[in-house]
């Protein structure tokens, strides 16, 4: 795949610490919930925050710290290609944010007795909404010039964007919010998730509707970012003074 | 000599760089129209004081800043907008080392190989052998994270001096080499301009220039004052020693009547309270040095320190610019 997504790999897993906590706090912050008997309204709100915060945080801040840090500086100047750098580190990325949060949602799903179909729909659905949260810290990272402001935006765009995928409230039917939330991409998740807390069931005719929402607005935003990499790219690591 | 190009690696004409400012505070401008034309097989070293712009222009060949006015070609292409192919010929090593400090020294040249579109083995000359050259060996397998600042600079510089690129940019290549490292570099450098490529060095260690470059460029105030080889420049100060007394007290000493014509004192610079340095620049070598110390003497001065310098690219330029050149220290080569 290229030496930027051996370097992503071989860097994660030489950073054991960071591998342990970046697995092990999930499931510290997921199992308090899913045995404290939360209603699953506000447990489901609650794992999609973490697990979206997660997604573009862990995308925005570790992009802000290489462009400030000269990394990404460092292989533009040696001729690598935005794109050449940026997707494979994304879908790097989203592989182990995935393998690094599956633990926890495997153990939401085992906790509320989730059916079959959502543990054969957590791997695909919380790898694209994952991916689709990485994409978002991308973005979020070429706005930013500082890790600060770096975290600031991350939060608020999550945020902004749960809201619209219907996490904090149910929209009322009809309304604009209810057309939008079913092409959010992180909508999907946060119906299994809720489905897998024992909450509101997820039936399996909307699975598919749920995994092109998901993917689609993934694959979309990655086709856009790949497309435009090289000036993101430049923007994210300027010049060091 | 074999060349790795047809076309002049460097032209650049009216070229200006102004960093970055607010409405109230404009930038500063860092190169003020300039004009440079380098060859393939030259290495040219750009000498000057700090702010004078070595820097800015070694980043500006390559296209880590953009101009802000003037046009800049490299290897026959506009500088503007900087192609990942154009980038691919040129390699720059910054006077900052960065590396990916998990990753052993080996992995480190090896990913930035394949990010430049080889790898170790891709048939260009071995990065681990140009690591061992500088030094690096018995560290190529450790992570990064425990080299020290010279072995990271070595790193640096064997990943640059490796590649096949028609175009060397160095900014301070001495920094952080103890002699052994300087003078490997030497011959690292000499081998690649041998091989065609064109090399450009920011440094101020003038004590190695001569055998490095064959063009000096000073730089002053983002401006070239000087353009020629080094032994062209030294000429202008050849038998031209300096003598630098540090003492305390003797203010009073006659120096004047040791003096013939051409010699003077340069001005008196006092580096702490108490102590002068008393400077003389002399064709006469060091038999000026006895009666020098016996006139501070006889007006009662305390000696601390004496230091003889032949003149070298330093005097050149202090001579064309009015301005002191500080000099990089490189350990093991101080004078006395």
């Amino acid at each position: 795949m290229g030496p930027v997504w051996r370097l992503e790999w071989t860097t994660a897993l030489r950073r054991r610490r960071l591998l342990a906590l970046n697995t092990g706090i999930p499931l510290l912050l997921v199992v308090p919930i899913a045995v404290g008997g939360a209603p699953a309204f506000h447990a489901a709100a609650a794992y999609a925050v973490l697990f979206v915060l997660f997604a573009t945080f862990g995308s925005a801040i570790p992009l802000v710290r290489d462009g400030e840090g000269g990394h990404l500086r460092r292989m533009l100047l040696a001729g690598g290609s935005g794109q050449g750098i940026l997707v494979p580190r994304l879908l790097a990325g989203a592989l182990l944010d995935t393998l690094q949060l599956l633990p926890a949602v495997l153990v939401i799903l085992a906790l509320g007795r989730a059916g079959t179909h959502l543990w054969l729909l957590a791997g695909p659905l919380l790898l694209g909404a994952v991916l689709a949260g990485n994409l978002v810290g991308v973005w979020v990272a070429a706005l930013a010039r500082s890790l600060a402001e770096g975290a600031l935006f991350a939060a608020v765009v999550s945020l902004f964007l749960l809201h619209g995928s219907g996490v904090f409230r149910t929209p009322a039917p009809g309304s604009l919010a209810a057309a939008v939330e079913p092409l959010v991409p992180f909508t999907a998740l946060h119906r299994l998730l809720l489905a897998g807390a024992g909450g509101v069931s997820m039936p399996p005719g909307s699975i598919p509707a749920g995994l092109l929402a998901t993917w689609g607005g993934a694959l979309l935003l990655l086709g856009v970012t790949a497309v435009v990499a090289q000036p993101l790219m430049e923007r994210i690591s300027p010049p060091v003074r | 000599m074999g060349s790795l190009t047809t076309v002049r690696p460097v032209r650049a004409r009216g070229l200006r760089y102004r960093y970055p400012g607010t409405r109230r505070q404009p930038g500063r401008v860092a190169i003020d129209g300039l004009a440079l034309e380098v060859e393939a097989g030259e290495r040219v070293a750009l000498i000057g004081p700090n702010g004078s712009g070595k820097t800015t222009l070694v980043r500006l060949l390559a296209t880590d800043l953009p101009p802000t006015d003037g046009t800049l070609e490299l290897l026959g292409r506009p500088a503007r907008p900087a192609s990942p192919a154009l980038r691919r010929r040129i390699a720059y090593a910054a006077d900052r080392p960065i590396h990916w400090e998990p990753l052993t020294g080996t992995e480190n040249l090896r990913f930035l190989a394949e990010v430049r579109g080889g790898g170790l083995d891709s048939g260009g000359r071995d990065p681990l052998e140009v690591a061992r050259a500088l030094g690096l060996g018995p560290v190529l397998d450790e992570a990064v994270s425990r080299y020290s600042f010279g072995m990271r600079r070595r790193l640096l510089l064997a990943e640059v001096l490796a590649t096949f690129a028609p175009l060397l940019l160095l900014d301070e290549p001495t920094v952080g080499l103890d002699p052994e490292g300087v003078a490997a570099l030497g011959r690292e450098l000499r081998q690649r301009a041998g091989a065609g490529a064109a090399v450009v060095f920011a440094t101020n260690e003038v004590r190695e220039v001569p055998g490095w470059a064959t063009r000096v460029l000073f730089l002053h105030r983002g401006r070239v004052v000087a353009d020629a080889p080094p032994d062209q420049l030294l000429a202008r100060v050849r038998g031209r020693t300096r003598i630098a007394v540090t003492c305390v007290g003797g203010e009073g000493a006659e120096l004047a009547p040791l003096l013939r014509d051409g010699e003077e004192p340069v001005a008196e610079a006092s580096e702490s309270p108490g102590l002068r340095t008393v400077q003389i620049r002399t064709a006469r070598g060091a038999r000026l040095l006895p009666p020098l110390l016996d006139a501070l003497l006889d007006a009662g001065a305390e000696i601390r320190q004496v230091r003889v310098r032949e003149p070298d690219l330093r005097d050149v330029f202090q001579e064309l610019t009015g301005v002191e050149l500080q000099a990089e220290s490189t350990p093991g080569r101080d004078e006395s």
